[in-house]
């Protein structure tokens, strides 16, 4: 695995298309799962990935590497996200809890698991990103900070709310 | 149910899946595009700090020319004759003159700028009559003696 320091040097002798490589090799997938998580179906997933890729591909040149890249990827493929979901008109007539059972979808998990993915989407936007983040990718909390552009306190808090909401859907779903 | 069951490492299992060779063919569809993005992208658009002084220059550069063109139009010129002027009184004050003296240079230079009243031809006995006369009338004059 490449480090930071690493891309910087070969961004900074000009070497962008092998940084860029480097980049997408080494998170592509951490972003995909990142963007397919809150958006559920896989298209719209792959559409959300290729923007942000776009973007931090034209942006990359301006990045002042004060930060980590992946914070910077997230930051990038978060905003994408909260946009997509803000803005899509087709999330009314298709809602993402209707995605998720929809046998179009992409999913191997059996009932434990399709039961977690709805609680976690009866949470709203920021809080599901949170818990997300926080569960599955294990993100750590100063991270979450700078992607997010949240207090690290703040981001514990909304964490915990998120845990108890999930535990208590879980329980009416399966009990 | 319990945090326990959020801690069950089954849970934390990605449920989804992704058509197949779907991340190898992003990655080689971005080395692609970058590599061709790149030919024809080749710009910097961060400004370097020697950019900047160099901005920095040409803008002080741009002022002092203005600043010295905006002088020699003569927008300040009273001012700077006025000091002129000032200067040389204390100049020569300084020599020793006293300040009635030096006055009396630029009053009698200003006599220099005067115009001469015209000349006009007296008659003789009109001058003896006016420097003869004592300015007053002794004739018209009445005295009340009572």
């Amino acid at each position: 695995m490449n480090s930071d320091k690493e891309l910087q040097e070969w961004c900074e002798s000009g070497q962008y298309q092998r940084a860029f490589g480097q980049m997408v090799q080494q998170y592509g997938q951490r972003l995909y799962w990142h963007i397919r998580k809150m958006v559920i179906v896989h298209e719209d997933a792959d559409d959300l990935l290729q923007n942000t890729l776009m973007k931090a591909w034209t942006g990359l040149p301006t990045f002042r590497w004060e930060s980590q890249i992946f914070t910077w990827l997230y930051r990038i493929a978060t905003n994408e996200v909260l946009t997509f979901l803000k803005k899509n008109k087709s999330l009314k007539n298709f809602p993402l809890e209707e995605r998720l059972n929809s046998e179009a979808v992409l999913f191997d998990g059996d009932a434990m698991q399709r039961a977690l993915q709805k609680a976690i989407l009866q949470l709203p936007h920021k809080q599901r990103l949170v818990f997300n983040m926080r569960y599955f990718d294990e993100i750590k909390y100063e991270d979450m900070s700078t992607i997010l552009g949240t207090s690290v306190g703040a981001l514990k808090a909304s964490y915990h709310h998120a845990a108890q909401k999930v535990e208590q859907s879980l329980k009416a779903m399966l009990l | 149910m319990s945090k326990e069951m959020l801690n069950d490492p089954h849970l934390k299992q990605n449920p989804y899946t992704v058509p197949e060779d779907y991340f190898r063919m992003v990655t080689e569809e971005w080395q692609m595009e970058s590599a061709v993005a790149q030919t024809v992208e080749p710009e910097h658009p961060r400004l370097s700090l020697r950019s900047l002084f160099q901005f920095a220059a040409s803008f002080a550069l741009l002022f002092g020319i203005g600043y010295a063109l905006f002088m020699l139009t003569g927008r300040n010129r009273a001012d700077s004759q006025q000091t002129e002027e000032y200067s040389l009184f204390s100049e020569l004050s300084e020599l020793g003159l006293s300040h009635q003296t030096v006055s009396s240079f630029f009053i009698t230079d200003m006599d220099e700028f005067r115009e001469p009243a015209p000349e006009t031809d007296l008659d003789l006995d009109e001058l003896i009559e006016y420097m003869n006369y004592p300015g007053i009338d002794i004739e018209s004059l009445q005295i009340d003696n009572e």
